[in-house]
């Protein structure tokens, strides 16, 4: 490679490693919670 | 090397490499699409679209990790060299199965509705402030975009008229395209998956591809290994015995391209290091039958004057190179591509055995 493109191979890793990584983790940490099958508060007042 | 244009230069080797190429592609979709019938049945089963959908899926950005990982490993280990050789094949097979994802997702979600599906597909409700509910589908279709210029200029034809600086960087956007691709994947499929199995493997497949890359350009980003002084042009690189019969020494001057030094047949010539095919490293090449031959693509150029052999056209810039005992002197300033500069000799030693 030429000694421009290595150093724009190297630049566009260091920006793209870190940025990506880091949106990555933050939309799986911010994915809805899993549904819990949950009674319905009336359903446990009426029960016998 | 390309005195001529054809569709596609193939060769045994190739028709080969294609053959294997389109039997693992079948096969990885054969095996996703059967795991997952086993995997999830009854309430839980997948529809056959959106099986399909999936396996093309998973498998392009499967397909897309491997390219992205082969230059970096051929950097850090020679032996990984001959996986650079057919590289553009690879590339294209994944933008192949990658357009099957983008069609069969375009079709199924947009194509049933009385709206254009790309028009369904581009104004889908989102929040570009939200992370849950980014338009990732947008990230998908910029990274489509990408592999599709990659593809359709993966030609020598638009290697020779864009120039090779100009085609490398302009294929360097596909480490752009795979940074959208990990967030389309992660702001997409993951936000419904609850196994931590999946997020695993995309973060580890996104960690694996930034640290080889990060590791070889690294490796590279070395500080210049000599320096020129004002009183002479001529810069002492080290001696004869320290370069193996064949192959070079690859020089790091301040401000300036790289100078791959061979040694062959009793003789030292200097040329430039970058390949005037795709600016491949030709220091890390050999001389094979008296022609220094680029460790990438197999293109070779005669040492003395750093024209390729008849038919091929192709010139890398000399350099002055002189011998005093065993110490080689070169002087850093290029001659222009292709002119011939008068090998220096040197008597083969005792101490080479």
């Amino acid at each position: 490679m030429t000694e421009r493109l290595r150093r724009w191979h190297l630049r566009l890793w260091l920006v793209i490693g870190p940025t990506v990584a880091v949106l990555a983790v933050l939309g799986i940490l911010a994915r809805r919670p899993a549904p819990v099958q949950s009674v319905p508060p009336a359903i446990l007042e009426t029960a016998p | 090397m390309s005195h001529q244009y054809v569709t596609v230069q193939w060769n045994r080797h190739k028709r080969i490499y294609d053959l294997l190429l389109g039997a693992g592609v079948v096969l990885f979709l054969a095996a996703f699409m059967i795991g997952s019938l086993l995997l999830w049945r009854g309430d839980a089963a997948i529809s056959a679209p959106i099986l399909i959908i999936r396996a093309t899926g998973v498998c392009a950005f499967t397909m897309l990790t491997l390219i992205l990982a082969i230059g970096p490993l051929a950097r850090l280990d020679r032996r990984f060299l001959p996986l650079l050789y057919n590289r553009r094949h690879f590339g294209v097979a994944t933008f192949v199965v990658a357009a099957a994802h983008a069609a069969l997702n375009l079709l199924f979600y947009h194509g049933f509705g009385s709206v254009n599906p790309l028009v369904s597909l581009l104004t889908n409700s989102a929040s570009f402030t939200s992370l849950t509910a980014f338009p990732f589908e947008l990230l998908g279709v910029v990274a489509f975009a990408i592999l599709f210029v990659m593809a359709a200029t993966s030609h020598d034809f638009w290697l020779r008229n864009l120039s090779p600086v100009v085609w490398k960087s302009l294929h360097l956007l596909v480490y752009v395209a795979y940074g959208l691709l990990v967030l389309h994947v992660v702001l997409g499929a993951m936000q419904t998956e609850r196994s931590p199995v999946y997020p695993a493997l995309v973060l580890g497949s996104l960690a694996i591809i930034v640290i080889l890359h990060l590791l070889a350009g690294l490796r590279e980003n070395t500080r210049p290994s000599t320096s020129t002084t004002p009183d002479t042009p001529w810069v002492r690189i080290g001696t004869v015995d320290e370069i193996p019969d064949r192959e070079a020494k690859i020089v790091c001057l301040a401000g300036r391209e790289r100078i791959a030094v061979f040694r062959y047949d009793g003789r030292v010539s200097a040329v430039s290091n970058v390949c005037a095919h795709q600016a491949g490293p030709l220091g890390e090449g050999r001389v094979v039958d008296g022609c220094i031959t680029c460790p990438w693509h197999g293109y070779q150029y005669l040492p003395d004057t750093g024209t390729s052999p008849p038919p091929y056209t192709e010139t890398i810039p000399t350099y002055a190179v002189r011998i005093e005992g065993r110490d080689i002197y070169v002087n850093p300033a290029p001659n222009p591509p292709g002119t011939p500069v008068e090998p220096a000799r040197f008597e083969e030693h005792t101490t080479d055995a």
